[in-house]
């Protein structure tokens, strides 16, 4: 699986030296930075049309929004597959001409009853195939096959499946009551709570199978767990009082949450086994807990300096590390996948929006900026992109963009308020 | 309740991505065969699996928090008018932004409050601290629970019995007011009580 990555030494998964290379990095992609992909063929059948059009773009989106590719439609519509005799020459003269260094063929068709996507991926430069997928399903799933589809590219660069797996939770009022919504990263959202109350912080498992939320019901806070596939839902947490902000540990060992059962907000840990670890100890209150991949700190909001701030903390214990020194309002932190970087909620000129710093807080970045409130900032499970609430549209909706800021994407189109998203993978495990 | 979080904590980790009967709420991705040859030739396929798109919306049984509470006996008519009329003549109290300090111009009305209960202990109150929508979510409900908590505080040291006032946060979930200026902000940041027998 890794050919291309050998055969095309572009090499991005190794590329960490620290936390601001890669940060500036992302900064500085533009389009001359990024590998050139050439889509030489996206057909189908007479009666497919709508279908290739909306497959082309969601092909184009996936690649754009992976930050490292830039891909042209070349308009060719080759019917068939450049095969390896003919093709081989085809494809090489095609990639010096293009000036690309991999081509794409897709195909839209029937096959018993089932839409069927057969896509080639070619490396320009030896004028060969390094992959070939099939991949069926329904019309409905278009948009997912697609991503798959995608997901083969990018996997040959990163090793992973970037984004075109992953999925979204968070909160919409679109019924008249907040419940928990799931989409795919691009949509089109699913409710999966029906308790006609307040529904908030919502958590997805790393999988993406499994969701905490704390919900309202009557007097108290509590922290409900679905599991997303069978259904099934259960109270996991009803301390008397609030039991908020519920995040899933990395690694499967439980998740932390905010309890105010001891008088004031602190934060715990529910592992996996089921005993309650508690992870802060001050008379400020702690809330909103996110895990470092390891699972060995945390990133939380306190006030016990006076305000609202960002702190991180091992799990096993020790002084609670102050990470935000700028402003006097900085909640909601959370981790990029390699730990390096934390994204919160800061406030500036009287409005919220998203800052980014380093783990120890020596550099920080405002990632947004405008007469609106942004909140809810989340990273996408590959890293290279943030979620975040805004209200530069009027309402609330979910909205995504790269790490420094830059190509901001309104994700929600419900016309309801959508807020405090949660992103996750879904690839599953061994692939 | 952590027994209650043990048992299903324990469940997550053998959890299989399968849909029962009642169907799955968000797809489950489908298992998968490598499909990609390196001979050009493409000999395995991987299947979206139909049940892709089915969505769990609850099975009808479902109630919302509501409903739970059992049906109650009207009072007599006298009695709920009374009811609704010491409601009118209880205060909110509002707060700084992200304080929960009782002010001083809140106090009179505060001790007005806690007459009120006093001389009605039948009335139990229920005490819903509020906060505006400036600030986020995790953020305000423990501003609201501090709010609510420092308000019941206040009139028990001021002679109310502990047993007829509960508190809640409700955040910034339900604000009295709507427009973004600060006097609307400000009309956000109570606590409310709500009284009932």
């Amino acid at each position: 699986m890794m050919l291309l990555a050998l055969l095309i030494s572009v090499g991005w998964a190794s590329f960490i030296p620290s936390a601001w290379a890669i940060y500036d990095l992302e900064a500085s992609r533009a389009n001359t930075a990024r590998v050139p992909v050439g889509i030489i063929g996206f057909v189908g059948d007479a009666s497919l049309g709508d279908e290739v059009e909306e497959g082309l773009r969601v092909l184009m989106a996936d690649l754009r929004r992976s930050t490292l590719f830039h891909a042209r439609d070349l308009e060719m519509q080759i019917a068939g597959p450049p095969d390896e005799s003919l093709g081989r020459q085809l494809i090489a003269k095609l990639g010096a001409d293009e000036a690309v260094e991999v081509l794409l063929w897709a195909k839209l068709g029937w096959n018993a009853g089932r839409l069927e996507l057969t896509g080639h991926i070619y490396d320009a430069a030896r004028g060969r195939r390094v992959v070939g997928k099939r991949i069926l399903g329904t019309v409905e799933q278009l948009r997912t096959m697609v991503h798959r589809f995608a997901g083969e590219l990018i996997h040959q660069y990163t090793g992973n499946y970037g984004i075109t797996r992953s999925r979204i939770a968070f909160i919409s009022d679109l019924t008249g009551h907040k419940e928990v919504y799931v989409m795919d990263y691009d949509g089109p959202p699913k409710r999966v709570t029906s308790d006609r109350s307040l529904a908030v912080t919502p958590s997805l498992s790393a999988d993406g199978k499994m969701l905490l939320y704390a919900g309202q019901k009557s007097l108290n806070w509590n922290i409900y767990q679905r599991d997303l596939y069978s259904g099934s839902r259960a109270v996991v947490l009803d301390f008397p009082g609030l039991n908020t902000s519920p995040a899933w540990h990395l690694k499967g060992d439980g998740f932390a949450v905010a309890v105010s059962k001891d008088g004031n907000r602190e934060i715990y840990h529910v592992t996996a086994s089921g005993s309650l670890k508690r992870l802060t100890n001050h008379p400020g209150d702690d809330v909103s807990p996110a895990w470092s991949s390891d699972g060995k700190h945390i990133a939380f909001t306190s006030n016990r300096g006076g305000s609202p701030q960002i702190y991180v903390k091992s799990t096993r214990g020790g002084r609670a590390k102050r990470i935000t020194f700028s402003g006097r309002y900085n909640t909601e932190p959370d981790w990029s996948p390699t730990d390096k970087l934390v994204v919160f909620t800061c406030r500036a000129d009287g409005y919220f929006h998203i800052c980014i710093t380093t783990a120890k807080g020596r550099k920080t970045r405002q990632l947004t900026s405008g007469p609106w409130d942004d909140e809810d900032p989340v990273f996408s499970p590959d890293g290279r992109h943030i979620a975040f609430s805004s209200r530069r549209g009027g309402r609330y909706d979910i909205y995504m963009m790269n790490l420094d800021g830059t190509q901001v994407e309104r994700l929600t189109f419900n016309g309801a308020n959508n807020t405090a998203p949660d992103w996750a993978d879904s690839t599953p495990a061994g692939r | 309740m952590l027994a209650a979080a043990t048992l299903l904590i324990a469940t997550v980790g053998c959890t299989k991505g399968k849909s029962d009967s009642m169907g799955a709420m968000v797809d489950p991705m489908p298992d998968t065969n490598s499909s990609m040859m390196s001979d050009g030739v493409v000999k395995s396929s991987e299947t979206v699996s139909d049940d892709l798109d089915s969505v769990f919306l609850g099975s009808g049984v479902q109630s919302s928090p509501g409903a739970e509470i059992p049906p109650m006996m009207d009072p007599p008519p006298s009695q709920m008018e009374q009811l609704s009329s010491l409601q009118s003549r209880v205060s909110d109290v509002f707060f700084d932004f992200d304080r929960a300090v009782i002010r001083d111009q809140d106090k009179a009305m505060l001790m007005a409050n806690a007459e009120l209960l006093k001389n009605n202990p039948s009335l139990s109150a229920t005490v819903e601290g509020h906060a505006d929508d400036r600030g986020t979510t995790a953020y305000n409900l423990s501003l609201g629970e501090r709010r609510a908590v420092a308000t019941r505080r206040y009139l028990i040291a001021l002679g109310v019995s502990p047993a007829q006032l509960q508190a809640v946060s409700l955040g910034e979930e339900q604000p009295q007011c709507t427009d973004a200026t600060e006097s609307c902000w400000a009309q956000n940041r109570r606590a409310h009580l709500t009284l009932s027998r």
